[in-house]
């Protein structure tokens, strides 16, 4: 899922898709799986090509590009996977890159999958692949469905009147999808040709159709790269990308003026927008072809989805429900994932040690313990809880419950300047920023997605959990709990008022429509959670792996270097000072206290100490001193890493967790801390940057500059909001 | 009248779609056009989303579109919601004077099971 291309940034050609030409046998064919999205079109792939695909993006943006291949009866097949998506407008990021994809590379067939339940809608996309001129094949899936709910297509007909060979299939049980193959082989083998038939419009909107697609013939070079029939309906249309596309055109001035001419007459004439027109057309089109080729001869009385609705979209059920079906996920990945997760830390910590025990010590052996096995172990013990949680939600959204869940919370979030389909990437950012960002490509609209991508670090991750815990107990030792869910709190409205601002400002322009289709519910398939599963896991293994392990080298580094060595003389009045509070002292106590003192020393002498101290000035208004500006920057690693350097810097260890009461006591002795700059620091360590490995998952998203403007904009509003608490309280008296 | 006005288990025709640019676009591609019969099946709490039922397929479409759809109801009383968060259900477009949906167009289409519920549903008189 990278956001950068991946075919190497350049521009795809055809032969990248085409297989091996040179292989003897029949003609190696290149075909587009294409539909409306709830087709079951993932199904179909799987199916057709087994485990032979690979996954990327399309270049420069971030829309997942899936490819595979098959070879049958000596032939190869390549098979892309475009979006799934209901028109072949310009307004959405999935349907510019379907249409660009199909007008540049011209597959030699597009496999249209369709859901046989529903079939006008999914024709309507299926008439507009045909105006592209390139050659379809019609998937009726989910024949079954369609067959128990009383709908009878005869496919002979459908094919009749449209124009297109229509095979029947159920996907999950691979029923038909060897049919598939057949018809393509069929389309293929006759010359493909240019299909004989396509919507008709009418005569008023025909009788403005045909000068354009004169006009538009008029230049041959132009034409062979956009079918005119197509190009016309376009411009009658108005839309703006085909307009774009006139510039390439001998004669395009003319003809744009001869689109605009028209359209307009078919607005005055219809008295509504062209647009609307010709869409009402197609419809109409298409009930023509339903009434000859469909029966319905019996609706069932029962419908389950509709009985489960009756519940889960309850006008007062809906979001309590929502809520419940979400607790319970995280509460399956955490009670599952305990164990697998302390195994593989215990792996961790054996490998950590047999390094340890191999090595001499050292730099090499720093490196390669503290930095590398600690850091990169560090984040794939997280592997099993998202294994858990993107199967949980992969159930979920394969079920059908994702929309529900949206339709719960629409309400809510959108007057927020959100969407209902943000919720689910929002929630998964109390666990972990880096897939919950990743989970934001659900939002099909570029600025609801950048906007749940920048408010998602605000929902409290689980890393920095343990420094909220540390604070709470620390200084609120009463109210630890409450404390902590106050802070959990203040993220969230500080994520819908942020998302209220940014919608207000920088991401201003007119709402995205919410209209989301509501799949009934369905099982989901082995093979399709499989799928979700290990792609996801792997790019966050990927992403979040080497970004970490550069993170903690990094890290490792600033805090290491420039080296410290304490001379004897100091040692020995470490030894005293600490003889003199603990007369007793053991000897084993000794050497721990003194390992501290130098990990403390050796900390305030590195680069990080030296950059704490630096913007120690900047942080003054915070109440910050220098100590807390080191931990902020090791934070950069991980989160919970705050916890361990303020463990070195306050001398009680260098292995200190939230919950041992020495760092507690060290911070509750030091004067300068108060229960006022305990909570300032608590909400700071909220609102500021996120680790490295979720920036990175943000600037893989959305780009530099969005990264650029995240960073600025979280830091402000940390620093203003810790200034403000600080300034305030210590006003009020609080300090 | 349009959508937004309706209230849940009412039927309608669509007669045009009053939104223009990708709003308009979205819900025409989707089915709204002319012509078209579809069914309210429920609608969100608070004013949230209304789910409409269009020939076989169910969609979710937010007040403010929904208002944006100008309808003519099919059967029985189209009705103001009411009770005590009907208040909440109002569309963009008002919600006054909701009473005189027609009672014409009693289709044949009644019959038929997902349609089915407009014979005898919940729908509630607007008579109260």
């Amino acid at each position: 899922m990278d956001g950068a291309p991946t075919d190497g940034g350049g521009t795809m050609k055809r032969d990248d898709y085409a297989p091996a030409s040179s292989s003897p046998g029949p003609r190696a064919i290149t075909a587009a799986l294409a539909g409306n999205p709830n087709a079951g079109k993932t199904t179909i792939f799987n199916a057709l090509t087994g485990a032979h695909h690979k996954v990327g993006n399309y270049p420069g943006v971030t829309v997942e590009k899936r490819e595979g291949s098959r070879v049958r009866n000596g032939r190869s097949y390549g098979f892309i996977d475009l979006p799934g998506i209901y028109s072949l407008t310009a307004y959405s990021l999935d349907e510019v890159v379907t249409r660009d994809f199909l007008l540049d590379h011209q597959p030699d067939v597009i496999v249209n999958v369709m859901d046989s339940t529903n079939l006008s809608r999914h024709l309507y996309l299926c008439l507009q692949f045909q105006e592209l001129g390139i050659p379809v094949v019609g998937v009726l899936n989910m024949s079954d469905e369609a067959e128990a709910k009383g709908i009878r297509i005869d496919a002979r007909a459908l094919e009749d009147v449209l124009g297109i060979p229509m095979v029947k299939t159920v996907g999950p049980k691979n029923d038909g999808v060897e049919g598939i193959l057949d018809a393509v082989d069929r389309v293929v083998d006759s010359g493909g040709g240019a299909p004989g038939k396509s919507v008709r419009y009418g005569d008023e909107i025909e009788d403005r159709l045909a000068p354009l697609e004169a006009a538009l013939a008029s230049d041959a070079a132009f034409a062979a790269r956009f079918p005119s029939r197509w190009m016309a309906v376009k411009l009658l249309e108005k839309d703006g990308h085909a307009f774009e596309k006139l510039a390439g055109h001998a004669d395009g001035t003319r003809i744009a003026a001869l689109a605009g001419e028209s359209s307009s007459w078919i607005d005055g004439h219809f008295g509504k927008d062209s647009e609307i027109v010709v869409s009402e057309q197609r419809y109409g089109y298409i009930r023509g072809a339903v009434k000859e080729a469909v029966k319905v001869e019996r609706k069932p009385d029962f419908s389950l989805t509709e009985a489960i609705d009756k519940v889960v979209m309850n006008r007062f059920l809906a979001l309590p429900i929502f809520i419940g079906v979400l607790w319970s996920v995280f509460q399956i990945t955490f009670a599952l994932g305990e164990h697998p997760m302390a195994w593989l830390e215990g792996m961790f910590g054996w490998l950590g040690g047999a390094v340890s025990a191999v090595l001499p010590e050292g730099l090499l052996r720093s490196l390669l313990v503290d930095g590398v096995i600690g850091g990169v172990g560090g984040v794939f013990s997280f592997v099993p809880l998202i294994v858990i949680l993107f199967f949980l939600l992969s159930v979920l959204e394969d079920v059908g419950y994702m929309s529900r869940a949206a339709f719960a919370t629409d309400k809510i979030l959108h007057t927020f300047g959100l969407h209902g389909q943000s919720v689910f990437p929002m929630m998964l950012g109390f666990g972990c920023s880096v897939p919950a960002i990743m989970a934001a490509r659900t939002l099909k609209s570029p600025r609801d997605r950048i906007v749940t991508i920048l408010v998602i670090p605000f929902m409290s991750c689980g890393a920095k959990l343990p420094v909220h815990v540390l604070f709470a107990a620390a200084f609120f030792p009463r109210n630890a709990a409450n404390m902590v869910m106050l802070v959990y709190a203040i993220g969230v409205v500080l994520a819908l008022g942020s998302a209220w601002l940014l919608k207000r400002t920088v991401l201003r322009g007119e709402a995205t429509p919410f209209v989301m289709e509501l799949p009934p519910y369905r099982a989901p398939t082995a093979s399709g959670l499989a799928w979700h599963v290990w792609e996801k896991t792997k790019h966050y293994v990927q992403k979040a792996g080497t970004v970490i392990l550069a993170s903690s080298v990094l890290i490792w580094a600033i805090t290491t270097f420039p080296a410290y060595e304490p001379s004897a003389a100091e040692l020995q009045a470490a030894r005293a000072g600490f003889l003199a509070d603990r007369p007793g002292a053991t000897e084993e106590e000794i050497s721990s206290r003194l390992e501290t003192v130098v990990a403390e020393r050796a900390l305030g002498h590195s680069a990080a100490g030296t950059i704490g101290k630096f913007i120690e000035p900047a942080f003054r208004p915070l109440g910050f001193d220098w100590k807390l500006g080191v931990a902020t920057v090791t934070g950069f690693a991980a989160k919970e890493v705050v916890v361990s350097t303020l463990g070195v810097l306050y001398s009680v260890g260098t292995e200190e967790s939230e919950e041992s009461e020495g760092l507690r006591e060290a911070l509750r002795g030091d004067p300068n801390w108060t229960p006022l700059l305990a909570f300032a620091m608590m909400v700071f360590t909220l609102v500021i940057p996120p680790c490295f490995a979720a920036l990175a998952t943000i600037r893989a998203e959305l780009g530099w500059k969005w990264l650029g403007f995240a960073f600025a904009f979280m830091t402000t509003l940390g620093w203003v909001l810790g200034a403000a608490i600080f300034q305030i309280g210590s006003l009020a008296g609080l300090a | 009248m349009t959508i937004a006005m309706l209230g849940e288990g009412s039927e309608f025709v669509v007669e045009r779609v009053c939104l223009c640019r990708e709003t308009g676009r979205r819900l025409s591609d989707m089915g709204f056009t002319n012509g078209a019969r579809g069914l309210i099946v429920r609608r969100g709490f608070f004013g949230g989303p209304i789910q409409v039922r269009l020939g076989d397929c169910d969609l979710m479409i937010r007040v403010s579109e929904a208002a944006g759809v100008d309808v003519i109801p099919v059967d029985g009383t189209v009705m103001q919601p009411r009770g005590p968060f009907g208040r909440f259900w109002r569309g963009g477009r008002g919600g006054h004077g909701l009473g005189q949906g027609g009672h014409g167009g009693r289709g044949g289409d009644h019959g038929r099971g997902a349609h089915g519920r407009g014979a005898h549903g919940r729908r509630r008189n607007d008579e109260a």
